[in-house]
């Protein structure tokens, strides 16, 4: 017992340490909404500056003047490389100031050396002896007061401060805060700066504590990342309790846990459990997808290919022995990098644990081969094959976590990965770690030190069948599902996607394409070394791979051959000397790059073209026209939807203490167009969404052929033909029009995943797709994108996206939104005949009462979440109590009353 | 350290009997025709001209004989303190003349702690053939990459730090000491020499250092029974807070503790330990601790505080590194790594000096395959290369002994007599 509450107080100091660092996280994010990866380099900053003035100015001033040098970098930072990057993806400027990171550790280390530096303290030194056993030193208990202290002060600050307040509001809304007065740019700037300074006074703490050092420093941002993200990002005590959490996990563990690397890796198994926990399969309404680097198309351009594979192979035997191995390099990193175009470019899942997954597929391929005595080749598939299920374990964050929160967490599992089963000597070959027998190919050597040419070919040749399968998923129905899912989760459900399988597809490609890189990188040398696969050299995949192009998978090519060591570093050499700066200039670059082109370098070269292209285009694509549309129903007769009946039964709805929806029932029958109206906040899209399955009804029945669907899933109940159109279109933007169709109509299934990977065939549209696009008049507008098309436009193509999906039962969210009276009219035309001629059981949630009157067979008005009649419309229109709720005048009899 | 082929470093007039060599015959018989004081006016010029000569043979012979070092030199890198050592002993040795009037040139790659970088350099000095060996390699992740290159390149790795199995395995591979595990073996040593039964070891947890404690276990501690680790603690090489790691250690109440991580930690881990109130013996590593370190940050800790030298710091081998390091490198702040690189260098020099036929590579090599009962000046033990060890897996640590080193008036002593103890066989071996 007494053990526990001793190495729980000798917690407290890392714990404090994680607490002032992540507070700046997080006052940075509330005022920014960036999640900053350089808080560690701030701090550095600081421990150095302190080094430097510790004895040479009075203390206070030793002190002062580092935390002020740390705000202004900070400050600098925002002004310079945040602001100009405000509407860029979070992503993108999550690198940037991994870029703004790499450039303070490496001018530090230019600036002051090889050395650790180490100085002493301003706290109390001395130990306060608690009970006999239990020694704690004064320092720590101080920093945790100071942290704590703090905590309280950013805590009210934040609550009751004009300032604080204003940085919430633009947390929320900066438009809105903007209207208000208060300048975003003002407001980042002064969270940048203060978060920084929080970061400074870590720094200045920490020196006494493990001494100044790039890496410790540095490294520090990743459990102050969790403990933040246990914080939500925004709450400051439970940022400190999350820091808490860590600090005293890490000690406890220390205590209790002998097996190497658990006391690292318990805190962050924790972290995640909580992530899993709090986090939701399907995002809340309210949510806002990240915009991501744009993604390409996926065609491949076979000449292009062959030039440049002949080139490379050429290249390797005309050019310097240096390049051949900074051809392999970039090979090799660029299969890593294709592994985060397929997570995080296709399906926007942000991971951070790339390389250990590498790492992975290097252990198990090596060890069965030295064990073993497994060729290479068999090596390199089991390798790979045995990696797809720790992918698969990485993707489980993801089911439940998104954005920022699944990079922290994945950086967490690589963590994991690195100190408890990569850095375990017990698993990499013990004393004499993993050697391997020269690898064969076809009964030839091809170990790169003795045959580097030849090695290099081989992952030349891996890399072009790794792009082959990249571009396959791309140009398939996965590829299609990922960018679904990637764009709008909600959306990609809403039209069947299984928004799971999507993502656990999309990891598991992932590992197995980090696995072929990390075994690549095992049977390069004659013995393997696991420390190389570490969780920052994951964060460095992901920067060269954003320089590259996230979404291109050029752009991986281009991200591998920018790392250390790789063409473009040897192409340089030959002319400037870099004396082992490429890791900063790398830094800049990245900065730079990513102010001035932050989809990357490949997405700006495809703009160009495709501007071209545009130019020299003689008909540029038209938009559908709602006349034509409903001039061509006749045609599109034939089509009609399997019959089925949906049944809203006695549905109530609680979000906490709020009653959302209470006792609603709704019949719709096949050919039946149902009304459903009522003021905003009644609770119509509550109603459809728990149609739809997207929020669980707190008491009733969801029945389709008095079948309980309930408990069905989302894309479930497209499959058995329940769909909707939503008010807000959530169209897949980087898709085209002919995609959006093309993704409600298709079903996914893990045989087509996996049939993608080698032929990504395109089939037929269905004929309800078909229908929908001549139905609709969207035949002139199938390769535009959606962005591009004007909002009527965009209106049809959500409906019709719906309609391809082939439901029995559609559900449309206020279609008529943003409509004129004339395509408003053509639209109930449209509508109607989906119900009549098509057979569909429509459900139309619409603000335009006449509207609604003039096209539904029945219509059911509510208030506050309460049915308040159901009848034909002329019934409805003429009920006192809906007069009332639209016209705010008291019924009749209340009246007379 | 005697360097054949070494030039003395006064400054040396040319000798006159090679330079009356260089002077062609009808200018003697032209001379001694002329008058006494066109004598004395001739022969001033042919002394000048003479220079001259004297000075042009010895650069053109002289076309520096390059080296490569492959190590980082980053905070926390392995190899931080092998650069300035080489440096030191490059210029020493330049100052002196260079060998055979050639100059030594050093080139630094820093592969950053990135082993397919340490990769990368390694062909670069393979596909450079003025690189004629390779000295003070010191790669915590990079020897696997490194040494099969050397080895395919026929070129000799000088005084490698060894960090990897690759490091005590290659034939190309002269160790000048046991490498990673020279602290945590060390520190096994004296702790059961000063009849220490159970012990601490406290390391970080990178591959390298976490099978010193194996080392430690399968091969130290056999010829010491009685004497075990009682418990590792493993702490991540981003350790925020040591305290936590420190309690762990002193649980159980060892009786020494051995503290075998980066400097950058061992530091506060010393400091901690003794304000946590542990009153053992505290062992660390030569290698972790500068001479800073012990007026600075240390001073006040080193009561009972015993490091494991790979080097004697007793002797004219130390005066001698000491005296260039102050002399050439007086800003560096150094550990015994820069007593690695120091010797390789030397070593290299000699070799060099003795190679009769052209200087290469492959010339390196053999005569450092060659090499026997090489003096470092008293720092380690006489050096034999030309027999790998009969330790499987550790063929090429060819000194695995250690020195007990104490502090005192804040300064790294050996005392004397001198005593070299091989870690590997418990054998204690007094210098003569």
């Amino acid at each position: 017992m007494s053990d526990v509450v001793k190495f729980m107080l000798l917690g407290l100091g890392a714990s404090a340490v994680y607490s002032l660092i992540a507070s700046g996280v997080v006052l940075v994010y509330r005022g920014s909404g960036v999640i900053n990866f350089a808080q560690g380099g701030f701090a550095l900053v600081a421990g150095y500056a302190y080094f430097d003035l510790h004895g040479k100015v009075p203390l206070p001033l030793a002190i002062l003047i580092p935390i002020l040098l740390a705000a202004l970098c900070g400050l600098v930072t925002q002004l310079a490389v945040m602001w100009p990057m405000r509407h860029s993806s979070p992503l993108a400027r999550v690198i940037a100031t991994l870029g703004v990171l790499a450039i303070i550790t490496e001018a530090a280390q230019m600036r002051y050396g090889d050395q650790q530096k180490f100085v002493e303290g301003f706290l109390p030194s001395h130990s306060l002896r608690i009970s006999e056993s239990i020694i704690l030193p004064v320092d720590r208990l101080w920093l945790f007061a100071i942290a704590t202290a703090l905590t309280a002060g950013l805590w009210a600050w934040s609550r009751y401060s004009r300032f604080g307040l204003a940085t919430s509001a633009v947390g929320e809304n900066q438009d809105a805060a903007s209207a208000l007065g208060w300048s975003p740019r003002l407001v980042a700037g002064v969270n940048w700066t203060l978060g920084a300074a929080l970061a400074g006074l870590a720094g200045v703490l920490l020196i006494p504590i493990s001494s100044v050092s790039p890496s410790a420093f540095a490294l520090t941002i990743v459990p102050a990342l969790s403990a933040a993200l246990v914080g939500g990002f925004s709450s400051f005590w439970l940022t400190l309790g999350g820091a808490l959490l860590i600090g005293l996990l890490e000690s406890q563990t220390t205590r209790w846990v002998s097996t190497p690397g658990w006391n690292v890796a318990v805190p962050f198994l924790v972290i995640i459990a909580i992530l899993l926990l709090r986090g939701r399969a399907l995002p809340m309404r309210s949510f806002l997808s990240d915009r991501l680097p744009a993604a390409g198309s996926g065609r491949i351009h076979v000449g292009g290919c062959l030039t440049a594979i002949g080139l490379a192979v050429a290249s390797l035997f005309l050019a310097p022995p240096s390049w051949v191995d900074a051809v392999t390099t970039s090979a090799i990193f660029a299969i890593i990098s294709l592994s985060l175009v397929v997570v995080t470019g296709y399906c926007g899942q942000i991971s951070l644990a790339q390389l250990a997954l590498a790492g992975m597929g290097a252990l198990f391929s090596s060890r069965l081969a030295a064990v073993f005595g497994l060729p290479f080749p068999l090596a390199l598939v089991l390798g790979v094959a045995l990696t797809i299920p720790v992918g698969i374990l990485v993707s489980l964050p993801a089911l439940r976590a998104r954005g920022v929160n699944l990079a922290v967490a994945t950086l967490g599992l690589a963590v994991v990965m690195q100190s408890v089963v990569l850095g375990n000597p017990d698993l990499t070959g013990g004393l004499m770690g993993t050697s391997l027998k020269p690898p064969t190919l076809l009964g030839l050597r091809i170990e790169s030190v003795v045959y580097p040419a030849r090695y290099a070919m081989v992952c030349l040749g891996l890399l072009l069948l790794a792009c082959l399968v990249v571009a396959n998923i791309r140009r398939g129905t996965a590829g299609r599902q990922l960018l679904a899912v990637r764009d709008n989760e909600r959306a990609a459900a809403s039209v069947g996607v299984n928004v799971m399988g999507a993502k656990v597809y999309a990891f598991a490609v992932g590992a197995a394409l980090a696995a072929l890189g990390g075994v690549l990188i095992a049977f390069r040398n004659p013995a393997v070394e696991f420390s190389q696969f570490s969780a920052l050299g994951s964060i460095s995949a992901v920067m060269v791979t954003v320089i590259g192009g996230l979404g291109y998978i050029v752009g991986a090519v281009v991200g591998g051959s920018l790392v250390p060591g790789a063409a473009v570093e040897d192409i340089l050499l030959h002319f400037v000397r870099l004396d082992g700066k490429w890791t900063l200039i790398l830094g800049i670059l990245l900065v730079l790059q990513i102010v001035l082109v932050p989809d990357g370098l490949v997405h700006q070269q495809v703009q160009a073209i495709r501007h071209f292209l545009a130019r020299h285009r003689t008909t540029a694509p038209g938009a559908g026209d709602l006349a034509d549309a409903a001039r061509a129903l006749g045609e599109i007769s034939a089509v009609r939807a399997t019959p089925r009946v949906l049944e809203l039964r006695n549905i109530g709805v609680r979000f906490g203490g709020t009653v959302a929806v209470e006792s609603v029932s709704i019949i719709l029958h096949p050919g039946e167009i149902v009304g459903l109206i009522g003021p905003n906040g009644a609770g119509k899209t509550t109603l459809i969404d728990v149609a739809t399955g997207f929020v669980a009804p707190t008491t009733g029945e969801v029945l389709l052929d008095g079948r309980n669907i309930s408990m069905v899933s989302a894309q479930q109940r497209v499959h058995l033909g329940v769909a909707r159109a939503w008010q807000s279109l959530e169209l897949f933007s980087v898709m085209t029009v002919e995609e959006n169709l093309r993704t409600a109509a298709e079903r996914g299934s893990p045989g087509a995943y996996l049939a993608d990977l080698v032929w990504p065939r395109v089939r037929p549209l269905p004929d309800m797709a078909r229908a929908a696009i001549q139905t609709f008049g969207l035949q002139d507008v199938l390769q535009a994108y959606p962005d591009s098309l004007p909002y009527a436009t965009r209106r049809l193509v959500g409906i019709a996206r719906a309609v391809a999906a082939g439901p029995s039962v559609l559900l449309l969210d206020e279609p008529a939104a943003g409509l004129d009276e004339r395509s408003t009219r053509e639209l109930s035309v449209l509508i109607r005949a989906l119900a009549r001629s098509w057979g569909i059981a429509v459900l139309l949630v619409e603000h335009d009462v006449a509207m609604v009157m003039e096209t539904c067979d029945r219509v059911v008005a509510v208030e506050f979440g309460r049915e308040i009649v159901t009848g034909t419309p002329e019934v409805v229109r003429k009920h006192p109590r809906v007069i009332e709720a639209y016209l705010g005048q008291p019924a009749e009899s209340e009246v007379a009353a | 350290m005697k360097i054949p082929g070494l030039v003395d470093d006064r400054p040396q007039a040319p000798s006159l009997a090679s330079a009356w060599q260089a002077v062609p015959k009808p200018w003697l018989a032209r001379m001694a025709s002329l008058s006494p004081a066109r004598h004395a006016l001739a022969g001033g010029l042919l002394a000048a001209a003479l220079g001259a000569v004297s000075g042009q043979a010895v650069a053109q012979a002289g076309a520096p004989i390059r080296f490569m070092v492959i190590a980082g030199t980053g905070p926390g890198t392995t190899g931080a303190d092998i650069v300035p050592g080489a440096q030191a002993a490059v210029e020493a040795i330049n100052a002196r003349g260079g060998i055979n009037g050639r100059k030594l040139e050093m080139e630094h790659c820093d592969p950053k702690n990135d082993p397919n970088r340490a990769g990368a350099c390694a062909r670069k000095a393979a596909g450079d053939e003025t690189i004629v060996a390779t000295v003070g390699n010191a790669l915590l992740s990079g020897g696997e990459q490194v040494n099969p290159i050397l080895e395919q390149a026929g070129m000799a790795a000088i005084a490698t730090k060894a960090y990897v199995p690759a490091d005590w395995n290659s034939p190309n591979v002269f160790t000048v000491d046991l490498g990673a595990p020279s602290g945590g073996a060390g520190s096994a040593v004296i702790l059961a020499g000063r009849g220490a039964k159970n012990f601490t070891v406290v390391s970080i947890q990178v591959p390298a250092l976490v099978t010193m404690l194996d080392f430690v276990e399968k091969l130290v501690l056999p010829n010491f029974p009685g004497t075990k680790i009682d418990k590792r603690v493993l702490m991540p090489p981003a350790t925020t807070d040591v305290t936590p790691y420190v309690a762990e250690a002193m649980r159980g109440d060892p009786d020494g503790i051995a503290v075998i991580p980066t400097r950058g930690l061992a530091i506060p881990f010393i400091r901690a330990l003794r304000a946590q109130g542990f009153k053992g013996i505290i062992t660390t590593g030569a290698t972790v601790v500068a001479a800073e370190d012990l007026t600075g940050p240390l001073k006040g800790f080193t009561e009972n505080l015993i490091l494991a030298g790979g080097f004697s710091r007793t002797g004219k081998g130390w005066d001698d590194f000491a005296a260039a390091m102050a002399k050439f490198q007086p800003t560096a702040q150094y550990t015994e790594q820069a007593v690695v690189s120091w010797i390789g260098v030397n070593q290299l020099a000699h070799v060099a000096g003795r190679v009769s036929g052209p200087l290469n590579r492959a010339a390196i090599l053999k005569a450092m395959n060659e090499l026997k009962d090489y003096s470092t000046d008293g720092l380690t033990p006489n050096l034999d290369y030309s027999k790998p060890l009969a330790v499987p897996g550790y063929v090429r640590a060819f000194n695995p002994t250690t020195v007990e080193d104490k502090v005192e008036n804040d300064k790294i002593v050996t005392p004397r007599p001198v005593t070299f103890i091989n870690t590997l066989t418990g054998k204690k071996t007094e210098r003569q």
